[in-house]
Formats: structure tokens, sequence, C-alpha cells
């Protein structure tokens, strides 16, 4: 049935081009739920008057409106803005974070005959070192849309981004290296693959039972990152009118607002395969279900799994926009510094001593 | 120079308030609250969101609103107005403009040849209900008179808005 072309073209064409895809698929939804969340968690009744022939669908064609609206706007440039890294910018803002999802499994490795096909885009065996290269290049689109604007609240809104940035992924890096020595392997798979097994006999050993506190602080991180509430001070409406991308218009801005949701996305699977058993499916290892369903219907239950797991972290990141005010930025680098920080290393201490004390690798 | 005292106390928060993490649940399950409740009563009469859907929902207003202006008429269809000028000259913005004419008849008096509202200016005080002598002008419950073009109410617009008093 399988032959090396049709599983070349799987591996090679199919899951690079379906996962973007996908992922780009996910942006009106969680625009979607954004909305009607906000309004429901502020007693109001959002966006509901886009109907489809007539039938009313509380309101989830309008991200397909509000995108349409703005590829209709003018595109604006501003006077004396730097046109090439203003074209640039929304691109480099969109490009990393869907490069980023390219080593996140979505399920196990598809055994079919003698064939293995990954289910992720790419299998590196530096999974977690790509994903924080890639990640960091995120912010270099907000620092030349915020300078190429040729607007000094753009430009503060970069100069935030930037610092902010610099700030949260060292406590972001402390705590998944917490995760990376419990589990001995940066391969994201291999990661995910541990968590499928149990701890005393009943506790599936998700990173979220052995590294609380890098949970903790890798979704605090994470959340800083992404630029949500309570981080978003590189935009923050009230302070500097719109930050970096307050001077982009049309498709441009649509590539920062995508970029955004995007990058949502790729923390909430990073989150989930780092801390909540990606797509294991709790108590039911690979082998199990392969035996009762075959291959086919385990990657299908599994990729359910991640992507069950993966919209319950984006709903908790929208609760959380919802429910909390955005910090003062003394706070923000007091958090940082002062606090992720020292939690992060002290982590990082206590994970690292604790199999010699207990003398389970040996010494 | 008198001693400005600070009256404010400073704030001091519990230690599990500085942690925030329990504040944060706290909040959080609070705005779970809203949203569970809203989801479950979106359907029902016992409604808890607050928005009014406007074009299709519209709020009361008093039965004393003062809106758009209208003239009145007679049972019989002739203009209730004599041109008096008794409104014009009792608007505090002087948005009134009326040019009376006679009636061919000399038993029925005068009538207004012209009766503008320019409508940019008027303040919707409703001197000129007031002062009219014979009930001929008053202001109707239209508050949507978002236009292009009309912005000075002829006798003619204001005469045919009888039927639009909602």
């Amino acid at each position: 049935m399988l032959t090396d072309y049709v599983v070349w073209t799987v591996q090679y064409v199919l899951l690079p081009v379906t996962v973007p895809i996908l992922l780009l698929t996910g942006i009106p939804i969680a625009v979607w739920i954004e909305r009607r969340g906000a309004a429901f968690i502020q007693d109001r009744v959002g966006p509901n008057r886009i109907p489809f022939f007539g039938l009313r669908n509380a309101g989830l064609l309008q991200p397909i409106a509000d995108a349409l609206k703005l590829l209709v706007k003018e595109d604006f440039v501003p006077a004396k803005a730097d046109k090439f890294l203003y074209y640039l910018a929304p691109a480099f803002s969109m490009t990393p974070a869907l490069l980023t999802f390219a080593v996140i499994p979505f399920a196990d490795v598809l055994e079919v005959g003698s064939y293995r096909i990954p289910l992720q885009v790419a299998d590196l065996n530096v999974g977690i070192l790509f994903i924080f290269a890639i990640a960091s290049l995120g912010v270099f689109g907000i620092v030349f849309g915020g300078w190429a604007s040729n607007n000094k609240y753009s430009l503060l809104g970069g100069l935030r981004s930037s610092a902010q940035m610099i700030s949260y992924e060292v406590a972001m890096g402390l705590s998944v290296i917490g995760v990376l020595i419990v589990f001995e392997s940066v391969r994201l798979n291999d990661i995910v693959r541990q968590q499928g097994e149990l701890l005393f006999g009943f506790l599936p050993r998700w990173g979220i039972v052995v590294q609380p506190l890098g949970f903790l602080l890798f979704f605090v991180a994470a959340l800083a990152e992404t630029n949500r509430i309570p981080f978003d001070l590189p935009e923050a409406e009230a302070e500097i009118v719109a930050g970096y991308h307050l001077e982009y218009s049309s498709f441009k801005f649509s590539m920062y607002f995508m970029a955004e949701y995007v990058n949502m996305l790729v923390a909430s699977g990073l989150l989930v395969s780092l801390f909540l058993g990606g797509w294991q499916i709790p108590w039911l290892p690979t082998a199990t279900l392969v035996s009762w369903a075959g291959p086919w219907v385990t990657a299908a239950l599994q990729a359910t799994a991640f992507v069950v797991k993966l919209w319950f972290i984006m709903w908790v990141m929208i609760w959380i926009r919802w429910t909390l005010p955005r910090f003062r930025y003394d706070q923000l680098m007091g958090l940082g510094w002062r606090v992720m920080l020292p939690l992060a290393l002290m982590n990082l201490c206590v994970t690292s001593l604790v199999p010699f004390l207990l003398g389970i690798y040996g010494t | 120079m008198t001693k400005v005292k600070n009256v404010t106390p400073a704030v001091r928060y519990k230690p599990q308030e500085r942690i925030y993490l329990l504040e944060i649940l706290k909040g959080l399950a609070l705005t779970f609250r809203h949203l569970l409740r809203n989801l479950v009563t979106y359907r029902t009469n016992r409604q808890t969101i607050v928005t009014i859907q406007y074009p299709d929902e519209r709020r009361t207003y008093s039965p004393r609103f003062r809106g758009r202006h209208r003239l009145k008429k007679n049972p019989d269809g002739s203009m209730r107005c004599v041109a008096c000028k008794l409104c014009e000259g009792n608007c505090p913005s002087r948005c009134i403009h009326i040019e009376p004419a006679a009636y061919p008849d000399p038993s029925k008096g005068n009538y207004p040849a012209k009766y503008e509202i320019d409508i940019l200016r008027c303040i919707f005080c409703g001197y000129c209900v007031e002062a009219c002598p014979k009930d001929a002008i008053e202001m109707t419950q239209v508050s949507e008179m978002g236009t292009r073009s009309r912005t000075v109410y002829d006798r003619d617009f204001l005469l045919s808005a009888e039927e639009q008093t909602r």
C-alpha cells in the first residue's frame, strides 16, 4: 500500500503544507473565542451580526468579515518611514511564529509496515533549542516595525518589547532546563513519549507533575513572550496608543495581528508538549492504542488529544487576558528579574540535585 | 505655609496577597462565574447580559423626551400655526425663521409661508413648544436625525413628520 514515494510526499510535502494551514485556521477560531468569551465575561453579547445565508451563527463569521475589511482598507505608509524595514517587519513577525510549530509533534510516530512517519513537520534532534532560536527572532519584527514607523509611540513599543523579551526569555529558558533534566532529551517527541509513563503506578508522568514550578514559570513567561495581557506592554493602548503597530494598516496590520495569535498557538503547543503530556492520552500508551485500533486511528486520537489540550491552554490565556489588568513597566521588570529569575534558578538547582540525593540516576 | 499631611494610608498587603497567585485565581473564578452565568441564561428570559441590541431593540425614552420637532395640524388638515413668531422670539439659539402670510379670507388670519428650523443650531431646549399659544409645535420621540443633506427643516417637512412620533 505505502511506497517510498508516498511516504516521502507525506513527510516533505503534505505535512509542511497542511500544518501551517491548520495553524492559520486556528486564528479566526481563536479570535472568535476571544471576542465572544470577552463579551460573556463582561456581561455583553459580542459579535453576532454576520448571518450566513440568513443563518445566525453566533458571530462565527466575524473574523472573516474583519479580515476582508482589513484587506480592502488603505495601505498606509507614513512619511519618512524606513520603507524597506516597514514592509519587512510584519513578515518578520509572522514567519518565526509559523516556523516554530515545525518541531512540535501532534501525534506519536506513525508506524505502518516498515515505514516510520514522524507526525510533525521536522523531527529535529535539537527540538527545543530550535524553538528558542527561532522564537527569539520574532522580536525583530516588533522592533523593526517600531523603528521603521518613524513614530515615537511605535519606537517606545519596540523598545519595551525588546526589553521584555530579553527579560522573560531568561526565565523561560531556565524553567525549561528543569524539564530537559527530568526527561534527559531536547527532542520534543522523546519528551512527550516519556510523559506517557506512570508515576507511583497511577499518576501520568506529565511535566506539570514533576515540574510544577517550572510549569508556572514557563506559563507566565509564555504569556510575556506572546505579548498577552497582563504583559502587553509593547502595545499598551492606554499609554502608547498601540505601540509598534500604531502606523500599520490594512494587511500589514493583520499580519501583526495573525502573528500574535500564531504565537499564542505555538506557545500553547509548546506548553502542552513540555508539561501537559503533548499528544498522550492519559493511561493509554501508544502500544495499547495501536493493538486496539490500529496505527491510523491511534494517530487521529492522539492528534485530537493534542488539539484539545492546546485549545484548553488557549482558553486559559484568553481567560487571563479578560481577568487581569496590565502591569506597570517597573512591575514587569521587577517580576521578570527579581521573582521569575531566582525562582527559575532555584527550580533548576533543586531539579539537578534531587536525582543525586535520591540516587535515582546513580552518581 | 501649611503642612500637607498625607492622609492616604499606605496599603499593607497580607503575605497571601503579595504572592498574587491566590488573588489571581480568585479573579479568574469571578470572571468564569460571569461567563458561565451568561452562557446558561443566554437564550432564556432571565438574561444577565445588559446589552441593548440597538437597531432591533431600543431603550424606551421618557414621554417628556425632546426629540425632533413637528408642526401639528387641525382636524380639518389646516396648519395650527398662525405665524405669531413667539417661538422665533423665544428661541435661545435663534434657529427658527418664520415668514408670515395672510389667508385670502381675512377671518382666517395668518399662516406661515415659511417655517424653518436650522437643526444644526437647535439645542432641543423645547422653549418653542412652551412659547406656542396655539399648541402648534411639539417635540417628538425621534432622536435619529443623521443626514447628509437636510440641515434646515422646512415647513412641509415639519408638517409631514406627523406620523413619525413613535
